[in-house]
């Protein structure tokens, strides 16, 4: 199942991030800011017209120590990243002909809720492992890559904005879906092809965690930021052009397989969550210990326990050394009401420092050679030896949402899928799921629904699209869920959202904006109501077409229907980037571009579609899942 | 054979010179190849266009690392736009004469020419010949061996850290680093080398075709376009690699129908579109050359300027491929300088006359 059996691939290496920040601050928390509900780039908390590009720009730059690259490009791209070993079965080996090969990646780092911290994506095209002639992977993604599991408090001593923070990222290559094994002489990918000729093997699972963020390319900044550094930046946006300003991560993941019943989207395997113990004294004080995955191998020889540690043990310094916890152990009980706990096994230091998450993608393998009758059953967790904290807990039932975060336009009917898990395997029938909105702190709103697993373990509910907004579930299996669950530290009977270990969905609701489709299609209109907005936010929304030039805009308009097109919504090169081109403004863009002369008539023609983006995309991960075929060797 | 004069430097200045070729040779592949990329239309001929694209950034690159050896010893690097048709800078043989051709074996065979790798070096030889004075056709792959010794001969004090340095904080993550010491200008030489040529061959060593990031080297990137096969790995031991029997898909019929050499082109009665567009690719490319020129000589800002720049002559060029000229053909972008430039030589670009 998933990563966390073999044959696998680890890599490691580097990302950059460049998103554009100007519409990361909601109307009144700056001058330049950005409405979330509306989609609107807002000066000074009104809505941006035509005539007030320049002066949106201006503030952002003045803005520039909060917001850290008003003028972004989106793009995020693995640098320096290499293979750097394979298992298939018999341990970590850098001697298979695919280590060392070259790992590419590029997309648009984009949030579905642009404030927050807690809905990234990365829309992508491709990723490759390799390169042609040599042996390789390509894998066309179903779906983004959406961020789980975020830790606020995985490397305290480097705090400059998100630099603090550590995030897993995960989808998976559908094997129907143009995935490529090009395997020659590497047994390791001998292996993947002869799995994937399974019935079982959808396709390929990626999981790479990101950690260690660096901004203005300055490991020693302090976390408050830098004067110097952010001067720096605004002469040089003051002086025009073209200034991206681009954090780094570093980067470590792994390549397996997708098996029928693993989550797409995130980790799905059997959970360790995060418990509330900050570690105190030493290097690391003030982190925390991440949520972690775990499976047990039965049938491998010998049989193991197989843990991610990705996104787990938080670093002790900027070198990103690991925080040492001693020996840990990995407590193994009866389930309830027994009592029996048995120390399962040890994890010693030398297996989660910093040398041995590099070498392995965070993930450990424990060699089980006497492995407990019933061990499947049994609960698990991992403490400090001794009398020390225990830091992760199983939780048996977890609810994941098929989409992580999903875009809709007002009004559409939209249905959303939740599968639950037990024990990290598809649930059965008759498990209560409730979901409710993620409050405000302080909140007594107590709004929930309620469902029961069909025999898939699955639950539907529908997402509200009565009015244009952004907001989550957060999902609770069982028939005690805690009520209400606030974003913040939770008073009363609250529960206190934490994204590692509360599992959840963003929902963003497009307006339709209809006043702005029966608009008459005149330039002025198109770029007043439609363009300037994103010529605000990013004045090159992609590097190549100049928002603001009428002639340049009309000359490319079969490429900005195509980049624009709703089927075209996971693309990498999708405009505009930031996924928030309404219903309405859409209609008006097209109108004007077919050239149309009258509004009311050209409306009709493109009409008000209800542009569900993210249902074809899982359109094609459902038909990936049908699959049977893939490509192997030379085409 | 491309052949750069050699000559042993007497002083600082000297080393300057030598630096400054390297620039302008790295700053002058990039028309030839960019004009062959841009001839593709869009969606046609991926596996070619992803290649040329590659190596297109890396020249950049190349050239950007070489602005930043010339800062560290305290020069002043100077951007200077080449002519087409004709030699690379510094070419004293004169033996390749590069031309600015659309998409097509032609250009495919003279990224190959451009980039051909050097056979093993002879240290021994090359330091004996470095001792003599006066100065002597090299070839490229021996002019930066001989650069690397010579860098490494300066006294630290030569050396300026974070001197007019360009790094990769806004572009280039991973691959473009400043330059304080020797040790990292031998570095800049190793990559530019081993991206153009693959790993080289030394005693015992056959080279290999990837370079050091394990990427195919530029001159199998072209020999792959120019046979229409892919360089695959043999997978048998010892290593080993042969063309195919994979394709890259070329068709060779999927390109504008550009002329070769559009600077050579008489204008002065194409369609008024046709001059309009070429006027916008100059003035585009001498933005990029003036911002540059500024980012490598205290102005980082500068090169934010030039790469709105370079996107603006993108844009131009597709205009200019994609109008029409009198014959049906059309023309990309001459990749000239207007302005001082030509007034300076006495020549007249009649294109330019438009702006």
């Amino acid at each position: 199942m998933s990563i966390l059996e073999t044959p696998r691939l680890y890599f490691r290496g580097q990302i950059s991030w460049d998103p554009v920040t100007t519409n990361n601050f909601p109307p009144k928390a700056q001058m330049a800011g950005y409405n979330e509900a509306t989609t609107d780039s807002t000066l000074n908390a009104s809505p941006i017209t035509a005539d007030q590009v320049a002066a949106y720009r201006k503030a952002a730059i003045d803005e520039v120590n909060a917001g850290w690259n008003p003028d972004g490009t989106y793009r995020s791209k693995f640098f320096e990243t290499q293979v750097n070993g394979v298992d298939v079965g018999a341990g970590l080996d850098t001697r298979d002909p695919v280590v060392t090969a070259p790992v590419g990646f590029q997309g648009m780092l984009i949030d579905a809720e642009p404030y927050g911290a807690y809905t990234s994506q990365l829309f992508f095209d491709e990723m490759s492992f390799g390169i042609p002639g040599g042996c390789r992977i390509v894998g066309k993604r179903a779906r983004r890559f959406d961020d789980r599991n975020i830790n606020f408090q995985a490397n305290p001593s480097n705090a400059f904005i998100a630099g603090s923070a550590s995030v897993t990222w995960q989808t998976v290559f559908p094997k129907r879906g143009h995935l490529i094994v090009e395997d020659q002489d590497s047994p390791l990918l001998q292996a993947f092809n002869a799995a994937l000729s399974s019935d079982d093997v959808l396709g390929l699972m990626v999981r790479w965690n990101a950690y260690r963020t660096v901004y203005y390319n300055d490991p020693d900044l302090p976390g408050g930021g830098s004067a110097e550094q952010g001067a720096a930046l605004q002469k040089k946006l003051q002086e025009g052009g073209f200034q991206p300003n681009p954090a780094r991560s570093l980067v470590v993941g792994a390549l397996g397989l997708w098996r029928r019943g693993d989550c797409a989207t995130e980790p799905g395997e059997r959970t360790l969550v995060s418990l509330p113990v900050t570690i105190d004294t030493g290097p690391a004080k003030g982190a925390r210990v991440g949520t972690a995955f775990m499976k047990l191998n039965a049938d491998a020889d010998p049989p193991n326990l197989t843990l991610d540690f990705q996104n787990t043990i938080p670093c002790a310094d900027q070198q990103t050394e690991k925080a040492d916890l001693g020996t840990l152990s990995v407590i193994a009980a009866d389930p309830p009401p027994a009592v029996a706990m048995v120390e399962f096994a040890q994890i010693p230091y030398e297996r989660y420092n910093r040398a041995a998450y590099e070498a392995t993608g965070g993930l450990i393998k424990i060699d089980l050679p006497d492995l407990l009758p019933g061990a499947e059953d049994m609960v698990f967790s991992i403490k400090a030896q001794g009398d020390g904290p225990t830091y992760l807990d199983e939780v048996r039932y977890r609810a994941l949402p098929d989409e992580p975060n999903v875009y809709a336009n007002e009004s559409e009917a939209r249905q959303l899928r939740v599968q639950v898990y037990d024990r990290g395997r598809p649930a059965g029938a008759g498990l209560t799921v409730t979901w409710s909105p993620l409050q405000d702190a302080g909140s007594t709103d107590t709004t929930h629904w309620s469902a029961t697993t069909d025999a898939t373990g699955a639950v539907y509910l529908h997402v509200d699209t009565s009015k244009a907004q952004i907001y989550a579930y957060v999902f609770q299996v069982g028939d005690s869920p805690v009520l209400p669950v606030v974003n913040g530290a939770p008073t009363g009977s609250s529960l206190g959202f934490n994204p590692m270990v509360n599992p959840y969905a963003y929902i963003r609701v497009l307006p339709q904006d209809a006043d702005i489709a029966a608009m008459e299609p005149s330039w002025e209109n198109v770029y007043g109501h439609v363009l300037a907005n994103f010529n605000a936010i990013a004045p090159c929304m992609d590097n190549w077409l100049r928002l603001d030039d009428e002639q340049q805009v009309r000359a490319y308009a079969p490429l900005v229907k195509r980049l624009t097109d709703p089927a075209a919504f996971e693309e990498f090169r999708y405009m505009p980037p930031t996924r928030d081109l309404t219903p309405g403004a859409r209609t008006l863009l097209y109108n004007w571009l077919d050239g149309a002369g009258d509004g009311a008539t050209a409306k009709s023609r493109a009409g008000l579609q209800p542009a569900s983006a993210t249902s074809g995309a899982q359109e094609v991960l459902d038909a990936g899942a049908a699959s049977r075929a893939h490509r192997s060797g030379p085409a | 054979m491309v052949q750069l004069m050699w000559k042993r430097p007497e002083g600082v200045e000297d080393v300057h010179a030598l630096v400054q070729t390297a620039i302008n040779l790295e700053f002058s592949t990039l028309p030839p190849y960019l004009y062959a990329l841009m001839s593709i239309p869009p969606g046609e001929n991926l596996e070619a266009r992803q290649r040329i694209y590659a190596i297109a950034m890396e020249e950049m690159i190349h050239m950007c690392l070489a602005c930043n050896i010339m800062n560290a010893i305290g020069g002043s690097p100077d951007i200077a736009a080449p002519r087409y048709p004709g030699p690379l800078p510094g070419d004293v043989a004169q033996g390749l004469i590069i031309h600015l051709y659309p998409f097509s074996p032609a250009a495919a065979e003279q990224g190959m020419h451009i980039e051909q790798p050097e056979d093993p070096i002879n240290a021994s030889v090359m330091k004996a010949a470095m001792d003599r004075a006066g100065t002597e056709p090299v070839t490229i792959g021996e002019f930066y061996e001989r650069l690397k010794v010579v860098l490494s001969q300066l006294p630290a004090s030569a050396w300026s850290a974070d001197r007019n340095q360009i790094d990769d904080s806004q572009f280039f993550q991973g691959n473009l680093f400043k330059v304080n010491t020797y040790a990292d200008a031998a570095q800049a030489i190793d990559n530019i080398v081993s991206e153009g040529e693959g790993t080289p061959q030394t005693p015992g060593e056959n080279g290999s075709p990837l370079d050091f990031q394990n990427e195919m080297a530029h001159y199998y990137r072209f020999k792959e376009i120019f046979l229409n096969k892919v360089l695959t790995r043999t997978g048998q031991p010892g290593g080993g690699y042969q063309w195919g029997p994979q394709t890259l898909g070329i068709d060779w019929t999927k390109v504008y129908p550009a002329i070769t050499d559009p600077e050579q082109h008489d204008f002065s009665n194409e369609p008024a579109a046709a001059r309009e567009a070429q006027a916008e690719c100059d003035a585009a490319y001498a933005a990029m050359i003036a911002g540059l020129r500024g980012a490598f000589n205290g102005d980082p800002g500068q090169l934010g300027v030039a790469v709105r720049a370079m996107f603006d002559l993108r844009m131009a060029a597709r205009k200019a491929f994609t109008t029409p000229l009198n014959d049906g053909r059309v023309a990309g972008p001459a990749f000239v300088v207007p302005g001082p430039y030509w007034k300076a030589s006495n020549e007249t670009r009649t294109s330019g006359e438009v702006a």
